[in-house]
């Protein structure tokens, strides 16, 4: 698992890459939520590289979008191969 | 708490607690899982094992996952964790799996264990197992359910009788909303019809054995008044002290309606809308009750109306009950206020007069009721004439008793039918001669095979020249035993059977018979005239009946007159009239017998199909001695000769009679004064020579 972070103007990138399970969304919160500050406007999430995701996993990217959402900024969800989709779908992470 | 901070803060320290949480971590009911900050389950209480079916070290460096039951959905345990990220706990209803795969409710709680500086080390979950709770829970909704459902109206009240709650069934059988009925006691419901003995009656049994129920009228929201069949139950706690009364109840109007229906049914004649004879019997029982104790007289009317049979059979069920409504409607008209009614059966009505002062009475009153049933009745579309005959019975004169009273009625119906001679008082003599009629009734249905029937012949002569013309057959019955039996007797027996259609198929057969004797032995023989009884013209193949059995004989139609009564056709005459002209078109007379007798319309004399016209002999026996007797005989000569019709007088007796009928100009006579009826050999000898 791998979290890249990148900040252009008030624009927040997360780039996540690698299997996100129960051990590796403890990581990545640990990385993501300090990020979420006011003064954002728009949070991207980028799983193009991401290989699977478990319910814990689910409930992270769930919680970084609430808690985007909680800071007035708009959260957007980019990439996510075909065995993601539905659970992304399922969540209601993908309109 | 005072006490419990100071002792906290004081000694116990996190050490010195170790072996009671320890204990409490042993020995708690509700599940404890504790698991590394991945979710492996590092260890489980006694309780996770109990309700779990997994010993610790089955789960240990496990994931909680191996409970997934897969009753819930990806998104709820994505949400489940998102608030385990978000908020470190969580907690909720989650259906999880034993080890024995049974799924099952638990309620969950997880924490996310963070050390001082906010590093999570451990997740811990308890859960608590619902699955008892459910179970209660759901009964409790069922029965929540079959309250809210139920078909009856339920109510439950506390021990002051307010009102705490009402089902569907409640509202839509009262139209009282719940929160319109909650806080009210009962007494909303109130109809007024019921004293207050009824509800102390009622409240004795619900105070004595716990329940009352029965059936009560109250009021709906709308003021309408309604059956119901209501149950009240007392509820009470583990001590015996009443804590609810519970009300269930059924609108029962419609099986009201319905028991209602059923009674009248039971009761009342649907026709007529009299009492019938189940109640006519209790009226009457109670009726005698009262007249016994004050000595009223009272009289019952037997009403029987005369060949009703012939209009339901030719002109339909629908005419008949047209007549029976309307005779029970004249019926109604024609009695006093106190009097009784009743449609008995069939055409069989009973009046019972009260108050009676004799016989006198009775017999004004029943000739009164036989003028208004002589009036016309409406039928389909045209006007239908009937008699009735009425028999009398009184009490106490003739029985003391209803079945007594009813007999002697209908006996002396039965007498009042045969004589014809209007309404008939019971008397001894009726008795027995209705046993004889019982037997000549029963005997009658043998003669034919035992060949006691015979026609006998009087011949009918020419007024101008005394030369024969014709001749009459009349029909005969010797009894073995009895003897002869006189026509006027036995005939109208065989009438009212309806027996007369056989015995009017034989006699004509026995007559065209009796001329192939004649012809076989070269006499020359006019034609003979055979009487047609009203009950034969029902056969819907009269004319092809009356065919059939001449030309099996060997006859010709011209060989025969038929006769037919003046009134016997009154009922249906169309239809008469359409045999008639068949059997006319097919070559045979027809005479009108009895004529002047009856009192049909002279307007059908001009469409009966007739070629004869015999005068009755009562015009005759008196036509020397009563001057209106001659006037009429003249009349009907002359209306005979202006229509071309030939007229026979019956019944001449003596030489005065024969000369003045030849006088008036009547073209044919018949009676004693010419020659008496005879066996067939002797009219021969002296009427029929053989033609050598």
């Amino acid at each position: 698992m791998e979290c890249d972070i990148k900040r252009r103007d008030d624009t927040l990138h997360f780039v996540l890459s690698g299997k996100i399970g129960a051990a590796e969304a403890i990581e990545l919160r640990r990385l993501m939520f300090p990020e979420l500050r006011p003064g954002l406007s728009r949070v991207v999430l980028q799983l193009e590289h991401v290989t699977d995701l478990d319910s814990s996993g689910l409930g992270l990217l769930l919680a970084v979008r609430n808690l985007t959402v909680g800071i007035g900024a708009a959260f957007e969800l980019r990439g996510g191969d075909l065995r993601l989709r539905p659970k992304l779908e399922a969540i209601g992470l993908l309109k | 708490m005072s006490v419990y901070r100071a002792s906290a803060s004081a000694g116990a320290d996190e050490e010195t607690m170790l072996p009671l949480y320890g204990r409490i971590y042993r020995d708690s009911q509700e599940a404890i899982m504790i698991t590394d900050r991945y979710a492996r389950i590092t260890q489980v209480n006694p309780s996770f094992s109990r309700i779990t079916g997994y010993a610790e070290e089955e789960v240990v460096g496990r994931t909680p996952s191996i409970l997934k039951s897969e009753c819930q959905t990806a998104e709820f345990y994505a949400r489940m964790w998102a608030a385990i990220h978000l908020d470190g706990r969580w907690k909720g209803e989650i259906w999880n799996r034993r080890k024995n795969g049974e799924v099952y409710p638990q309620w969950l709680s997880i924490s996310a264990v963070k050390d001082d500086q906010g590093e999570l080390h451990n997740y811990m979950a308890m859960f608590l197992d619902l699955t008892d709770y459910k179970r209660a829970e759901s009964k409790l909704r069922l029965h929540a359910q079959v309250f809210s459902h139920a078909g009856e109206g339920i109510m439950i009240t506390d021990t002051d009788l307010r009102i705490l709650s009402v089902n569907r069934a409640f509202t839509a059988v009262t139209g009282y909303a719940e929160e319109e009925a909650v806080g009210h006691t009962p007494l909303l419901l109130r109809s007024g019809r019921h004293g207050r003995e009824f509800y102390r009656h009622m409240w004795e049994s619900i105070l004595a054995a716990g329940s009352w129920q029965g059936e009560i009228w109250n009021r709906r929201k709308n003021g309408e008044i309604y059956p119901e069949y209501l149950t009240i139950t007392t509820l009470r706690d583990e001590h015996g002290a009443v804590t609810n009364y519970i009300g269930m109840f059924k609108d029962i109007t419609e099986r009201k309606q319905s028991e209602d229906r059923l009674k009248y049914l039971a009761h009342y004649d649907t026709l007529t809308g009299l009492p019938n004879r189940a109640l006519l019997q209790d009226m009457l029982q109670d009726v005698l009750h009262g007249c016994r104790r004050s000595g009223e007289r009272l009289g019952v009317l037997f009403i029987d109306l005369d060949r009703f049979k012939f209009v339901n059979d030719s002109m339909g069920h629908d005419t008949g009950d047209k007549v029976l409504r309307q005779m029970g409607e004249r019926l109604r008209r024609a009695i006093r206020a106190g009097d009784i009614v009743s449609r008995f059966g069939g055409d069989e009505f009973i009046v019972v007069l009260r108050g009676l002062k004799g016989a006198k009475e009775a017999l004004e009153t029943a000739r009164r009721v036989t003028a208004l049933l002589e009036q016309p009745f409406c039928g389909a579309d045209n006007e239908i004439y009937m008699n009735a005959s009425i028999g009398i019975s009184l009490y106490p004169d003739h029985g003391g008793d209803l079945e007594a009273l009813m007999r002697y009625a209908d006996l002396a119906m039965y007498e009042a039918k045969s004589q014809g001679a209007g309404p008939q008082l019971f008397n001894e003599g009726i008795s027995s001669a209705f046993l004889r009629r019982l037997h000549l009734e029963r005997e009658l249905r043998f003669a034919i095979g035992r060949e006691e029937l015979q026609l006998v012949y009087q011949p009918q002569v020419s007024l101008a020249d005394g030369r024969l013309t014709g001749m009459e057959a009349l029909l005969r019955w010797r009894h073995p035993e009895l003897g002869m039996i006189a026509p006027g007797e036995f005939i109208p027996i065989a009438e009212e059977t309806g027996q007369i259609r056989d015995i009017g198929r034989w006699a004509l057969g026995e007559a065209c018979r009796q001329l192939g004797v004649w012809r076989r032995e070269s006499r020359t023989v006019p034609a003979i005239a055979v009487n047609l009884s009203g009950r034969q013209f029902v056969a819907p193949d009269l004319a092809e009946q009356i065919r059939s059995i001449v030309a099996e004989a060997g006859c010709e139609p011209h060989q025969i007159v038929l006769e037919i009564t003046e009134s016997f056709g009154i009922v249906d005459m169309d239809a008469v009239i359409s045999v008639l002209r068949e059997l006319k078109a097919a070559g045979f007379r027809i005479a009108i017998d009895d004529f002047g007798k009856g009192y049909s319309a002279l307007g059908y004399l001009k469409q009966l199909p007739i070629d004869i016209l015999k005068i009755d002999k009562s015009f005759v026996s008196e036509l020397i001695s009563d001057p209106k007797s001659e006037v009429l005989t003249r009349a009907i000569i002359q209306m005979a000769q202006g229509m071309d019709l030939r007229v026979v007088a019956e019944g001449v007796e003596t030489q005065p009679q024969w000369g003045r009928l030849r006088e008036l100009g009547c073209d044919i006579a018949q009676g004693f004064f010419i020659d008496r009826p005879m066996a067939p050999g002797d009219l021969a000898d002296r009427y029929l020579p053989p033609a050598h």
